[in-house]
Formats: C-alpha cells, structure tokens, sequence
C-alpha cells in the first residue's frame, strides 16, 4: 500500500514537474505581461491622479463681463450708461468658478428689469447668456412705456 | 583506475540529478507562489550549481582533507585523483545547468 502511495506521489510530482516544464514559457510570457501591465496601471493611475490636482488647481473663475445690445441701430451713448449699470448689477459674478455661476439668479437679475438712465426708463429683455471666463450678456432694452427704443 | 572511474560517474550523475531534480521540482514552489517557472529553474540551477558540487564530492570535508593530506606528504596521485572527482562533479552540475537553461529556453533577459 506504502508503495503504491509513493508511486502515486512520485507521479504526480513528476506529471506536475513535466507540465511545468512544457508550459514554462507561456507561463513566464504571462507573468511579464501582467507586470508590465501592474507597471502600467500604477502609472497611469498616478497619472490620473496629477490631472485630477492640476484640474482642481486650474479652475475657471469668471473674469470678466461682456454686454452686447441686440437693439438696431445703435445708441451708443445710451448702450454705455446701460452697459455700466448692468456691469455694477452683475458685479458680484466676477471672482465665481465658472461652474458655480447662478445662471438662473443672473438671468433673473437682468430679464425684465428697469434701469434708469438720465432721468428715462429702460426695460431689459435678457436673451442669452453666455458663462465663461468672460461672461456674456446677451441684451435687448426698450423704454419702459412699452415703446421700443429702437 | 576503475573504482576512480566508478566513483567519478557517481559524483557527476549525483551532481547532475541535483541540478534537474532541484530546479524541476523546486520551481513548482515558485510557481504555487504566482512566480514565473521558467524564471525560476533557471535561478535555482544557478544557486543549486555549488550544491551539487559539494554533494557530488560527498557533502564532507574529505576530499579536501585528501588533498590537503597529498599535498602535504607530497603524494600527487592522491591529489591528483581528488581533483579528478571534483572535475566530475563540477561537469556534471554543469551538465545540468545547460540542460535546464536549454529545456527553459535560455536565460530571461
């Protein structure tokens, strides 16, 4: 019985030795496969993690405000006082991350609102608005007795 | 003259059964661990090479106590036949060695 048992034993160490030994070099080719893929993975995902903190460094603030008038033709003169007046009003957007920008409060500030300049009323008709590092109004105006300025 | 001869082939076959044996059966280890086999045979028939030297030679002082006795009471047959069994030692670890570096398919570079 002890025999047979060592038989068994010797086989299936030899059976284990001859397979190792026919399928050694598929098995090394697979073990540097994934070494070189563990070597991969660790750096792209240190990688990854640089472009995450270098996009949280690199964030959009909003830096300026740009009001362009839609009305035809132009009154200049006019355009500046309600270019100054809506700058003052949207003012405090200045210095925002470009993604935390209240469009929604902004577009509500400035749609509908009457401004006054030199003693006449103006009504504001928002059209657009554009959020980026330059904001960009998009404006109509018309007097406020329902007459359009135009 | 035979029983150097005799002794020789045992010393080299001893030598040689070491190097296959250990790095055949030795890497089965290494791979149970998630090492790779061909890899490892090689290593082992590198670090088991001085082994099988020193068993082949009988893994004991003798030999070298031989030489240093024929060296000392100047019988040069004495010496010379230790170094006999030590080359044939030393052929047959080899011997083993290229086989496994052969049947790996060569070192990893």
């Amino acid at each position: 019985m002890k025999k047979e048992i060592a038989t068994l034993l010797v086989g299936v160490i030899l059976g284990a030795a001859l397979m190792n030994l026919f399928l050694c070099k598929q098995i090394d080719q697979l073990y540097l496969e994934r070494e070189k893929l563990k070597v991969e993975l660790y750096e792209t995902t240190e990688r990854l993690k640089k472009i995450r903190v270098q996009q949280q460094q690199n964030k959009l603030f909003v830096r300026e405000i740009e009001v362009i008038f839609l009305n035809e033709p132009k009154q200049n003169l006019l355009e500046i006082e309600l270019h100054k007046k809506i700058v003052e009003l949207a003012q405090a957007i200045i210095g925002t991350e470009v993604e935390k920008v209240p469009h929604t409060i902004i577009g509500h500030l400035l749609d509908q609102r009457l401004i006054e300049v030199n003693g006449k009323k103006f009504l504001l008709h928002l059209k657009t608005i554009i959020i980026a590092e330059k904001v960009t109004f998009l404006l109509k105006y018309e007097t406020a007795d329902g007459q359009s300025d135009e | 003259m035979t029983k150097l001869l005799e002794t020789m082939t045992y010393n080299a076959f001893i030598a040689l059964g070491v190097i296959i044996g250990g790095s055949l059966i030795g890497s089965l280890g290494y791979v149970l661990v998630g090492q790779p086999p061909g890899h490892s045979m090689v290593e082992l028939a590198e670090k088991l090479k001085i082994w099988a030297f020193v068993t082949g030679l009988g893994g004991t002082y003798e030999t070298i106590r031989a030489i240093e006795a024929g060296f000392l009471g100047l019988q040069l047959n004495t010496v010379i036949k230790q170094l006999l069994l030590i080359f044939a030692a030393f052929i047959g670890a080899h011997t083993g060695y290229l086989i496994i570096i052969h049947l790996t398919g060569g070192k990893i570079r």
